[in-house]
Parts: C-alpha cells; sequence; structure tokens
C-alpha cells in the first residue's frame, strides 16, 4: 500500500521510498506545455476511424 | 494518487471519440493539481504504438513518448516479478488480459485509483481496486 510519508518520497507497502523527482515551478509548466502541445499536433494528424480503445485493443490481442 | 491506462492517453489526442473531452480535462486536472501518477513501464510502448498507428508520423510519435516520459507528476514502475506475480493472481482472480491485469496488480499494489476506458479493466476490476473512467 502507498502511503505519502514526506512531500518529495512515497513509501511502498516493505519496498524502499520512492523518491519523487524535484522540479521547480518553470520546469514544471515546460513540462507539461511541451507534452500538450505534443496532444496537439498528434490530434491534428489523426487519420484512423479507430478509437483509442480499438487501439489499446488490437494492442493487447 | 492514480494510475492511468493507456487508452486515456490515447483518447486525449483522439479528437473525434466520445472521451476526448474527458481525457483531455483529466490530464488537466493532474497539472493543475499536481497529482501523483503511477504508471507501469509498458504504457510507454503501448502509447507509441498506438499513436504511431493512429497518425503514422513518427517523429511526432516519437517526441510525444518522450514527452509524457518528461511530466514530473509520472512515475514510471518497472513490470518486475511482484507485478507480474500478482497480474497472475488478479488474471486467476477476474478473468482479465495480461497487460489490461499490469495496470490492476501496479493500482492493487500501490493502492491507486486506475483510471481507465477498457470495459473489461472497468469492470472486471472492479473487484479488487477502485476504478473509474476520466
Amino acid at each position: 500500500m502507498a502511503k505519502v510519508i514526506e512531500k518529495n518520497s512515497i513509501k511502498i507497502g516493505k519496498e524502499s521510498m520512492v523518491i519523487l523527482p524535484k522540479m521547480n515551478k518553470k520546469e514544471y509548466q515546460v513540462a507539461w506545455r511541451n507534452f500538450e502541445k505534443m496532444l496537439k499536433k498528434a490530434s491534428r494528424l489523426w487519420k484512423i476511424k479507430k478509437s483509442s480503445l480499438e487501439i489499446i485493443r488490437e494492442e493487447r490481442e | 494518487m492514480f494510475c492511468i491506462d493507456a487508452s486515456v492517453i490515447i483518447s486525449a489526442a483522439s479528437p473525434k471519440e466520445p472521451y476526448f473531452s474527458q481525457s483531455k480535462d483529466f490530464l488537466a486536472q493532474i497539472r493543475e493539481k499536481d497529482l501523483k501518477v503511477f504508471l507501469p513501464e509498458i504504457i510507454i510502448p503501448e502509447i507509441t504504438s498506438g499513436l504511431f498507428r493512429a497518425i503514422g508520423d513518427s517523429k511526432i510519435t516519437y517526441e510525444l513518448a518522450l514527452s509524457f516520459r518528461n511530466i514530473p507528476n509520472f512515475s514510471f514502475v518497472t513490470v518486475d516479478n511482484r507485478i507480474t506475480n500478482l497480474a497472475s493472481w488478479i488474471i486467476c482472480k477476474t478473468g482479465l488480459k495480461s497487460a489490461d491485469a499490469i495496470y490492476v496488480a501496479l493500482a492493487f499494489d500501490y493502492n491507486l485509483e486506475l483510471i481507465t476506458l477498457d470495459k473489461e479493466q472497468l469492470e472486471k476490476g472492479r473487484k479488487l481496486i477502485k476504478v473509474r473512467r476520466p
């Protein structure tokens, strides 16, 4: 079971702590803006009629 | 804290499908509220392969996969023997398929809410974890 124990780390069961990446506000915004920009580009290029669900089902079957 | 299925990420790039807005809005919430998300490493090739077939542009697909990897809210969890053993147990309990069960196993192990569009994960995963659409 995951449990937040302090701001930048999470303890997962008996496993060692997961240290979360430290990022300043600017780096955080840049990472998200870049991802959202790429999502928009992909949206414009979308060329098949299949839904995301159909695509994923094909991937997994 | 959440686990997000690849179907939600792909639907955020697929403007004509019914859950496009919900998926985009959910990702926006993650950003705005600085929420923590754990994802199995397999989500990277799943998203890359799915998007490549949908848009047919290798450069954009690869850049998108890298930008997804760099989101600070996301921690990518190695699918090790702990997760795979749990996935096997979940398959026997629920009848889920292998990759679907890996997401459920991660959510179960880390006590996460699974966000998915997949009907099987929604119906069969419900027996073991909190699961819902975006």
